[in-house]
C-alpha cells in the first residue's frame, strides 16, 4: 500500500500512524478506521414546506478479531485503545464545515410536488502498519414526486453534483391513466440504465466474497453457456459516490463478475481475499464506525454491446418495456430476486402503448442467463439513485446498464 | 451537563450505549465487535404550538451540545414541539432495567462457538437521558439481545434482559406439515406476523375499520419484554397502554403526550407507537396448514399491496395483489404464547385466512 496523505499532515493521520505501530502484525484484518462524516436531508414541497436536517458523526474502529468501535474518541487516546484501555468521553471536538445545501432557493417547478435532497460528505483515513491512507467521499441525490394521485406520480431520482446541486428542469405531471399490470410470464426490454438494478441484485449480491464462501450460491451451479451476451463489472472508483480506497485501507479497483456469460471475479475485503489466498479487491465497506466490515459492492453495471436499442425495442413484438426499478431483493443461494416495478409500459409490435400500474416482478437467474438476447450499445449509469441494504448496513450504491431485452420476466403480484 | 439555555425552552436527548456482538463469519472463524455509541439531539422550543428546532449529533461533550443547540436555533430542521410542563411529570422518572454487566466477549465468543446453530448473538445496554431546560427530566436504561439462527429461516430472536437467548426452544409451530397446493390457512411464525402487524397498524391506525378477530392489538409501552417504549415517551411524558383494535375493528389514533417516540436519537421525535403487543386469543384448531417464516409487505399504493411470503428451507412460496382492508380482515386466530420479535410487535403465531389473500403459489 503506498500511503496517500490528505492535503496537509493532520492531527488524525498523526494519531492514526502512531497508532497503527501498535496494531498485531500479520493480520489482514487489522486497522484503524476514523471516519468525519456530514449527513444533510432537505425536503421541500410545492405547498411552501421546508426542512432541513444536519447530522455529524464522526467515531473510530479498531478492526481485529476483537473489534472495538467508539464513537469520537480524542485521536491522541488511540495508542491507548489499541492496547485495550476503556474510551474516555471527549472534551472537544473539530468540525467539518456545513454542507451546501443549506441554502438552496426553492425550486421553480410547477404543479403539486415534494421533493428530498439527501447528501453525504465523509473523509476517512485507515492506519494500517504500512501507513495511512485518506479518502473522502461525497454524494448528493434528489429524488422528486409529482402528481397528487398516489399510484399515479410521476417519480423522479437523480445525483446531483454535490459542490453545486442544481435544480433540475421537470416534465409536466401527467395525471395519466393506468393499465393493470400485465400478467404472466413476459418478454422485458429494459430501458437504459434500469438492468443496472438487475445486476445489483442478481449478480453483485451472489458474487460478494463473503456470500461466496458461506454458501453455494446460484451463480455457482449456473450452466455456463458460450456466447452469453452479458458481462457484469463492479468499479467502485465510478459513479455518485465512489471510493479510491476502501475502509481497510486497500485501492479499489475494478473487478469483472460475469465476462461474457461465464462467472468471474469476487469482490474481496481483506478477510475473504484471505481464505482464498489472493489479494483484497478494495471493497472492504462499512455502514460506519460502528459497523464491521463486509465486501460491498460500489458501482454494478452491465457492460454495453453492439445492438442498436430502437430495433431492440422494434424488434418486440409483444412485451414489456421496463423503464424504472425501485427496491429490490435478492436470495443469492436460489438466484431469486424481486423488483417494484413504477414505470413500465406494453410493447406491441415493436412501440410503447400503455403505461402499467405498478407491480412487482420476479426474477429467476438463470431465467436472466439463458434469455438474454439483446444488449444495447447506450449504458448509462444512475437512472435509479438509491441505497443497498446488507446485513443492516445501508450504504449509497450506483448501478448502470444499457437497453437489454430479456426473455422471461415473472410477474410476481 | 448542562446547555447554555437562558430564558430557552430548550431540550436535550443523549443516548449512550454499548454493544457486543459475536458472528461468525465467512471462514467459521468468531469474531466480537464491541461498540461503544453516543450522541445528542437538541429541541429548541418556539411559540406554543409551533414546532421546535431541531439537531443530533454524536458524542456527548460540551461542544457537542453547545454546537446542537445553536443549530435546532435556527430552526432549519423542524420537530414536534410538544414537551411537559414540569407539573406534567410524573413522580417516577426513572425507568431503569438492572445495572447487569454485558457478558464478557470470550462468553459470547464460547457460546458462538459451542452452538453451531448460532450465526451471531448481540447483547447491549442503551441508556437515553431527557434534560429540559428546569434540568434533568427523566432517564431510561434497557438491555436487550438479539440473536440470528443459522437454521436457514433468517428469523432474528430477540429479547430484554441478558438471558441466554441460544436457550430458547425452537419454534414449537415448525412441526405442522405442508396443507395443500395452495392452502386457506396460513400460520405466520411471530416474526412474519410482526412485520405483518406493523405494516397493518401503519396503514389502519388512524381509521376506524373492520379487522380480522384474531387481529386484539394493543399499545403497550411499558411492556415488561418490549425491546422499545418505556414509563415515559421520548418527550418525557408519561405513558400508558391503549388500544389499537377492540372487538374486531381498529381504533382511531390520538397522537398527543405518551405517544411520541424518535427511531434513533438522530430523528426528531413523532406521534407512534412503541410496543404493539398482538394478544393470544383462545386456542385455535390449526389443522393443516402452513407455516410461513417470512412476510414482506410491498405497498404499492393507497389500495394495492403486494404480499410476499415464504416457508423457508426450499419450501413453496406464495403472493398476492390484494387490497389492504382484505389482509385487515385475514387473521382469524392466534397459535401459542406472545413472544418479542426483531420486527417489533410482541406477539404469536397468527393464522391467516388465505382464501381472503387470493394467494397464488410462486413457481
Amino acid at each position: 500500500m503506498s500511503p496517500d496523505p490528505p492535503d496537509s499532515i493532520d492531527a488524525e493521520s498523526v494519531a492514526i500512524a502512531e497508532a497503527a505501530t501498535l496494531l498485531p502484525r500479520g493480520d489482514q484484518r487489522a486497522h484503524i478506521f476514523l471516519e468525519a462524516r456530514v449527513d444533510a436531508r432537505l425536503d421541500l414541497d410545492s405547498e411552501g414546506g421546508r426542512n432541513y436536517v444536519e447530522t455529524r458523526t464522526r467515531g473510530v474502529a479498531i478492526a481485529g478479531p476483537r473489534s472495538l468501535h467508539v464513537t469520537d474518541p480524542d485521536p491522541r487516546e488511540l495508542p491507548a485503545l489499541v492496547r485495550g484501555a476503556e474510551p474516555s468521553p471527549r472534551r472537544d471536538v473539530s468540525r467539518h464545515p456545513p454542507l451546501s445545501l443549506r441554502t438552496r432557493e426553492r425550486p421553480a417547478w410547477r404543479g403539486r410536488w415534494s421533493a428530498r435532497i439527501v447528501q453525504f460528505d465523509q473523509k476517512i483515513w485507515v492506519g494500517r502498519e504500512e501507513g495511512v491512507v485518506f479518502d473522502r467521499r461525497r454524494s448528493c441525490r434528489l429524488s422528486v414526486r409529482v402528481g397528487t394521485q398516489p399510484e399515479a406520480r410521476d417519480e423522479l431520482e437523480l445525483a446531483l453534483d454535490p459542490d453545486d446541486p442544481r435544480w433540475p428542469t421537470l416534465p409536466d405531471p401527467q395525471e395519466r391513466p393506468l393499465a393493470s399490470p400485465p400478467r404472466g410470464p413476459f418478454v422485458g426490454v429494459f430501458a437504459p440504465g434500469a438492468a443496472g438494478v438487475m445486476a445489483h441484485e442478481l449478480f453483485g449480491h451472489a458474487r460478494e466474497g463473503d456470500v461466496a464462501l458461506r454458501r453455494e450460491t446460484w451463480i455457482a451451479s449456473v450452466d455456463t453457456t458460450p456466447g452469453v451476451p452479458l458481462t457484469v463489472i463492479d468499479a467502485p472508483a465510478r459513479g455518485r459516490a465512489g471510493w479510491r480506497f476502501d475502509d481497510e485501507g486497500t485501492p479499489s479497483r475494478s473487478v469483472v463478475l460475469i465476462d461474457q456469460g461465464s462467472p468471474a471475479g469476487l469482490l474481496l475485503d481483506r478477510a475473504c481475499a484471505s481464505a482464498l489466498r489472493t489479494e483484497s479487491t478494495g471493497h472492504g465497506r462499512r455502514s460506519s464506525y460502528m459497523d464491521p466490515i463486509r465486501p460491498r459492492m460500489g458501482c454494478t453495471y452491465i457492460e454495453q454491446g453492439h445492438d442498436d436499442p430502437d430495433e431492440v425495442l422494434s424488434g418486440t413484438r409483444d412485451g414489456v418495456y421496463l423503464r424504472r426499478l425501485s427496491a429490490g431483493h435478492t436470495d443469492p443461494v436460489t438466484g431469486r430476486a424481486t423488483f417494484v416495478v413504477t414505470d413500465a409500459a406494453r410493447i406491441v409490435n415493436g412501440s410503447i402503448d400503455q403505461t402499467f400500474a405498478p407491480f412487482v416482478i420476479m426474477l429467476d437467474g438463470r431465467d436472466v442467463w439463458h434469455s438474454i438476447d439483446a444488449v444495447a450499445r447506450d449504458l448509462r449509469f444512475d437512472s435509479s439513485v438509491g441505497s443497498c441494504i446488507r446485513d443492516g448496513q445501508p450504504l449509497a450504491v450506483s448501478v448502470g446498464g444499457p437497453t437489454i431485452r430479456i426473455g422471461l420476466v415473472k410477474v410476481l403480484a | 451537563m448542562t446547555a447554555r439555555v437562558g430564558s430557552e425552552r430548550v431540550e436535550l436527548f443523549a443516548k449512550v450505549s454499548h454493544r457486543r456482538r459475536a458472528t461468525r463469519d465467512a471462514t467459521c472463524d468468531v469474531s466480537l465487535h464491541d461498540v461503544r455509541e453516543s450522541g445528542l439531539a437538541c429541541r429548541v422550543f418556539g411559540r406554543e404550538g409551533e414546532p421546535a428546532g431541531f439537531a443530533s449529533a454524536s458524542g456527548v461533550s460540551t461542544s457537542e451540545a453547545e454546537w446542537v443547540a445553536d443549530r435546532a436555533r435556527t430552526f432549519e430542521g423542524r420537530a414536534s414541539g410538544s414537551t411537559p410542563e414540569p407539573s406534567d411529570l410524573a413522580g417516577e422518572r426513572w425507568d431503569l432495567d438492572p445495572a447487569d454487566s454485558l457478558p464478557t466477549g470470550d462468553s459470547l465468543i464460547a457460546l458462538v462457538r459451542e452452538r453451531k446453530a448460532v450465526e451471531w448473538i448481540e447483547l447491549g445496554t442503551t441508556v437515553e437521558i431527557l434534560i429540559g431546560s428546569q434540568g434533568w427530566m427523566a432517564c431510561r436504561r434497557r438491555n436487550r439481545a438479539w440473536l440470528l439462527g443459522s437454521n436457514g429461516r433468517g428469523e432474528i430472536r430477540a429479547r430484554r434482559g441478558f438471558e441466554d437467548l441460544a436457550e430458547q426452544d425452537e419454534d414449537a409451530i415448525s412441526s405442522i406439515p405442508p396443507g395443500g397446493i395452495v392452502p386457506t390457512s396460513l400460520v405466520l411464525a411471530p416474526s412474519a406476523s410482526g412485520a405483518l402487524v406493523s405494516a397493518l397498524v401503519s396503514a389502519f391506525h388512524r381509521s376506524n375499520e373492520q379487522c380480522g378477530a384474531g387481529l386484539d392489538v394493543d399499545d403497550v409501552p411499558a411492556h415488561e419484554e418490549g425491546l422499545a417504549g418505556g414509563a415515559f415517551d421520548d418527550a418525557g411524558f408519561p405513558t400508558s397502554p391503549r388500544p389499537i383494535t377492540a372487538d374486531g375493528y381498529w381504533v382511531p389514533f390520538e397522537p398527543g403526550p405518551g405517544n411520541v417516540w424518535r427511531g434513533s436519537f438522530r430523528a426528531p421525535p413523532t406521534p407512534g407507537t412503541s410496543n404493539l403487543v398482538v394478544s393470544p386469543g383462545k386456542p385455535a384448531s390449526h389443522g393443516d396448514c402452513l407455516r410461513i417464516s417470512k412476510c414482506r409487505v410491498v405497498p404499492l399504493g393507497r389500495d394495492v399491496w403486494v404480499l410476499d411470503l415464504e416457508t423457508g428451507q426450499g419450501g413453496p412460496r406464495f403472493a398476492a395483489r390484494v387490497d389492504p382492508r382484505a389482509v385487515s380482515l385475514a387473521p382469524i386466530a392466534t397459535l401459542g404464547p406472545a413472544v418479542p420479535t426483531a420486527t417489533g410487535p410482541i406477539g404469536p403465531h397468527l393464522v391467516v385466512d388465505g382464501g381472503l389473500l387470493g394467494l397464488r403459489e410462486i413457481v
